[in-house]
């Protein structure tokens, strides 16, 4: 069936069958392969993505739920947020995962960074015990999670200096 | 791994969506935080899946009189922001993972009756109610005589659960859940919801107590229910109502808890719930 939806921003036109997953279809249709299939138990959030500006399990949905919604990439994070506020071409939370050694091998890292973007856009500022239970859903076996709490953390401070969601939406009154 | 081949459509009422249910092989699919999963390792094979995203009487939390109605559609995020009931929410934000919780919705979690879900504990020591709505029309069933075993429950195939309903919270009401988690699935090895009203002398008026993780379904503990009623909810009456908490319960023995572990830890999170519920009722 014919589906049309947003992906990064741009408009998409598809025929997929009803039994493709959202993530084969970003990663085989669209060639976005920075959403990783880590688990085949929708267990380990490898291949979070943002639908609605929302983090989910794009394993665990089928292409055909997402007719007529947005979704966002690991590819498409940057540019949630102007110019002006990436860093060398990277989203702050990208930018934070990079300075604080947040990933070893990697593979968790574009689930960890979509997770990390919904939840920042709910808690400008969260706690480490906030932070390790908004990733609840994301599972990293090389990283024991401290530097991850940190780089989360430490993009919360950059985006709240920025006055800006994760989303690039403005934010008021969390200027520092 | 991919699901089997089906079909797909999207109704946009409830009235289309009973109608497509009708079809041979047809299943609802809610939030799929249960299902899919299923699907994906070929344990559910349906002909046809009836999405339900459309449906706009499956969705909200309103006031209806004495009660409250949640839409079947409403998820675990909404409900753990906007549901009454301090225990109903508390359930709700422990149920998966942020992921999970932002698709899955209260319809399909006590439609899947996972034996060890959280919110039908809540529910149960509520004293909730389920509206379905198939071909010949509504009718009415409380949450106790909804889930008939692990993974099954008392609604037709051609049924669609359309709303969750709970009491108003009533003055010198209070309620919580507590839960013992299986840390690496998240699931309960064993979950305690408590319910309690007060009176001004501080006596227990009323009192629902569900339980999860622990038997056949989730279940409503009747007799530690009727041993807190009339008492001032002393530790010493908490403690002797606890007692019966397993009372004829075939209780759930596993590698990740022996029943007798499990009993323990219905005394310890029970004595929690039932703690954090009085506090709540009295303030």
């Amino acid at each position: 069936m014919i589906i049309e939806l947003t992906v990064n921003g741009r408009a998409v036109r598809r025929d997929v069958e009803p039994r493709a997953l959202l993530v084969d279809f970003l990663r085989e249709e669209l060639s976005l392969t920075g959403t990783k299939i880590g688990c085949d138990t929708s267990q380990c959030g490898a291949c979070t993505v943002l639908l609605d500006g929302h983090a989910v399990k794009s394993c665990n949905m089928l292409a055909v739920q997402a007719q007529g919604r947005r979704v966002v990439t690991v590819e498409g994070l940057r540019d949630l947020v102007p110019e002006n506020v990436q860093q060398e071409g990277l989203h702050p939370l990208q930018a934070a995962f990079w300075n604080s050694h947040a990933l070893q091998c990697g593979f968790c890292t574009p689930g960890m960074l979509m997770s990390a973007c919904d939840l920042l856009s709910e808690n400008p500022d969260p706690s480490d015990e906030e932070v390790r239970h908004g990733l609840e859903g994301n599972l990293c076996r090389c990283t024991g999670y401290e530097p991850i709490v940190f780089a989360v953390q430490q993009a919360g401070k950059t985006l709240r200096e920025a006055g800006l969601s994760p989303l690039g939406t403005a934010r008021e009154g969390v200027r520092e | 791994m991919t699901p089997e081949e089906f079909g797909y459509v999207r109704p946009s009422s409830l009235a289309e969506a009973v109608a497509a249910l009708a079809q041979p092989g047809a299943k609802l699919l809610a939030g799929g935080q249960s299902l899919l999963p299923l699907m994906r390792l070929r344990f559910a094979a349906p002909k046809t899946l009836v999405d339900l995203q459309d449906v706009a009487e499956l969705r909200g939390i309103e006031a209806r009189g004495e009660e409250v109605r949640i839409g079947a559609f409403t998820s675990h995020v909404d409900v753990a922001a906007g549901a009454p009931w301090q225990a109903l929410r508390e359930a709700a934000e422990q149920t998966g993972d942020r992921q999970v919780r932002r698709l899955g919705t209260i319809g399909g979690a006590v439609s899947h009756a996972d034996p060890a879900g959280d919110l039908p504990a809540a529910l149960l020591a509520l004293g909730a109610r389920v509206e379905l709505v198939g071909p010949e029309g509504r009718r009415s069933l409380a949450i106790d005589e909804f889930f008939v075993g692990p993974l099954m429950t008392a609604a037709q195939e051609n049924e669609v659960l359309e709303a969750v309903f709970v009491p108003a919270e009533g003055k010198g009401s209070g309620s919580a859940y507590r839960k013992l988690r299986q840390e690496a699935s998240g699931f309960a090895l064993v979950g305690v919801a408590a319910r309690l009203r007060l009176d001004g002398a501080g006596r227990c008026v009323a009192a629902g107590i569900g339980v999860t993780g622990v038997g056949f379904t989730p279940y409503r503990a009747r007799a530690t229910e009727e041993l807190l009623v009339g008492t001032a909810v002393s530790d010493v009456e908490v403690e002797k109502a606890l007692g019966a908490i397993v009372q004829d319960i075939d209780v759930a023995s596993d590698a990740y808890a022996s029943a007798e572990y499990r009993a323990e830890m219905c005394q310890l999170f029970g004595r929690q719930a039932i703690a954090a519920a009085k506090a709540q009722a009295r303030s």
